[in-house]
């Protein structure tokens, strides 16, 4: 008797290897493609907040630094050598920033200066902002000199410790006072932090200074607020940002 | 006659066809990713090198009201003069006794270094009144490849503050206000 020859187990068998190998390859690749797709692909994209940031910060500190320089000057001078800074700053930052293609621009609203209308006793500076908050923690001595003008509501200056609290009133004139360092460690034992409420129905300037518990001198001052408006434009999006700086610090 | 030995044929050419197509996919997937491999993935290696160098310039670049960023302090402090990592410390080109020590140095020893992540820091700044710019090499370990990442931060330097002191390169380019010059300083990384 003779061999059947009968391929079709043979067939079968091919098929079914291929089919299991086209899985294999269909699974692989769709892995692949799964992968890729959750990759964070475009978030190297927003790298242009910390041009923003950063952008914010070296044009507040330069309003500052300008502000404190021109103040030290005879009264007409100030606004003109103050503009005159910012304006030879905002030409070199665009020069600095087209390196990176990226343009920039600096706006100034000095009215408030101007018009010598003083910053609120908020937390930045505006009628819209914290009206209780704390300027400075963990002092161990320092001086305050504050003028209320005018004192339209109750402000209150808090000295405060772990366990008691003084209570500087402003209710009635004179809204300009200056609270001195023995003043204060008569009434609250040092580390203490000053705080300021209902800053938001008044507005004046203040300026502290001292020397916080690591011995760290500091300072905390505000006359004014000065709008900036920053323009940070690149191939594909463009910032407009408008941030109140307070000055001089 | 019924003669199945052609579509036997046929039926083992793709089959090998589709083993050779395994292979090649199997052998791309585990040989040519790597991480100077320009490609979808790599964009996630850069992504994480920004992301570590933004932190690192930005940290350095905190400050409180009244004081000078540890960033302005180094620059205000720097000589001017081109360092290399020399496994150990940063070390003056051509001058093997002179080490670079400040805050940026000891931020990079304990995050870039540590991870193995090349970089190098570059000031630029502008000249001639700010007309022109001119660009300075703090810290220099070699060529950056094509995947390597930038990160900057700008720092406004004045009169006050004496610029120049140590690094003569350095000049006005406002003599007639507060404002001394605007710098650049540029952090590149790349993975080795």
């Amino acid at each position: 008797m003779g061999i059947i020859e009968n391929e079709r187990a043979q067939f079968m068998l091919l098929a079914g290897f291929i089919i299991a190998i086209g899985l294999v390859i269909t699974t692989v690749m769709l892995n692949n493609i799964i992968f890729e797709s959750n990759m964070a692909g475009e978030a190297g994209g927003d790298s242009i907040k910390y041009d923003v940031v950063n952008l914010m910060r070296i044009s507040g500190d330069e309003i500052k630094s300008a502000y404190r320089n021109a103040s030290g000057q005879n009264a007409p001078m100030k606004i003109i050598n103050f503009t005159k800074q910012m304006q030879n700053f905002n030409g070199n930052l665009s020069q600095i920033y087209a390196l990176h293609g990226e343009g920039v621009n600096l706006s100034l609203d000095i009215s408030n200066w101007n018009s010598t209308r003083y910053a609120n006793f908020t937390d930045n500076g505006t009628v819209n902002g914290a009206a209780n908050w704390t300027v400075m923690e963990n002092i161990i001595n320092s001086n305050i000199t504050i003028n209320v003008t005018p004192i339209l509501s109750s402000f209150n200056i808090s000295i405060s410790n772990s366990t008691s609290s003084w209570q500087i009133n402003f209710t009635s004139p004179p809204g300009n006072r200056t609270i001195n360092n023995s003043q204060i460690i008569a009434n609250i034992t040092p580390p203490y932090k000053i705080s300021f409420i209902n800053g938001a129905n008044v507005s004046g300037r203040f300026n502290i200074t001292g020397n916080a518990s690591n011995n760290r001198p500091f300072t905390r001052a505000r006359d004014y607020i000065i709008n900036a408006t920053i323009i940070l434009s690149t191939s594909n999006m463009r910032a407009n940002i408008t941030i109140p700086v307070s000055v001089p610090w | 006659m019924l003669d199945e030995k052609g579509q036997m044929h046929t039926l083992e050419g793709v089959a090998a066809a589709t083993i050779m197509l395994l292979v090649i996919v199997y052998a791309i997937d585990a040989t040519s990713m790597t991480p100077l491999t320009s490609s979808t993935a790599n964009v996630h290696v850069e992504t994480e090198l920004q992301v570590l160098g933004q932190d690192i310039l930005g940290a350095l670049d905190y400050t409180e009201p009244g004081f000078n960023s540890k960033l302005k302090n180094d620059i205000l402090g720097w000589n001017g003069k081109e360092y290399t990592w020399n496994g150990i410390r940063y070390m003056e080109k051509g001058n093997a006794s002179n080490p670079l020590t400040n805050n940026l140095t000891n931020y990079l020893n304990y995050t870039l270094v540590t991870q193995g992540i090349a970089h190098s820091v570059e000031l630029t700044f502008l000249t001639n009144n700010g007309t022109s710019l001119l660009s300075q090499k703090m810290i220099y370990n070699g060529n950056p490849s094509d995947n390597a990442v930038i990160v900057s931060r700008k720092i406004a330097l004045h009169n006050s503050e004496n610029p120049n002191k140590n690094n003569f390169l350095l000049t006005d380019i406002d003599p007639s206000t507060n404002l001394y010059n605007i710098v650049d300083v540029k952090l590149i990384l790349w993975r080795m």
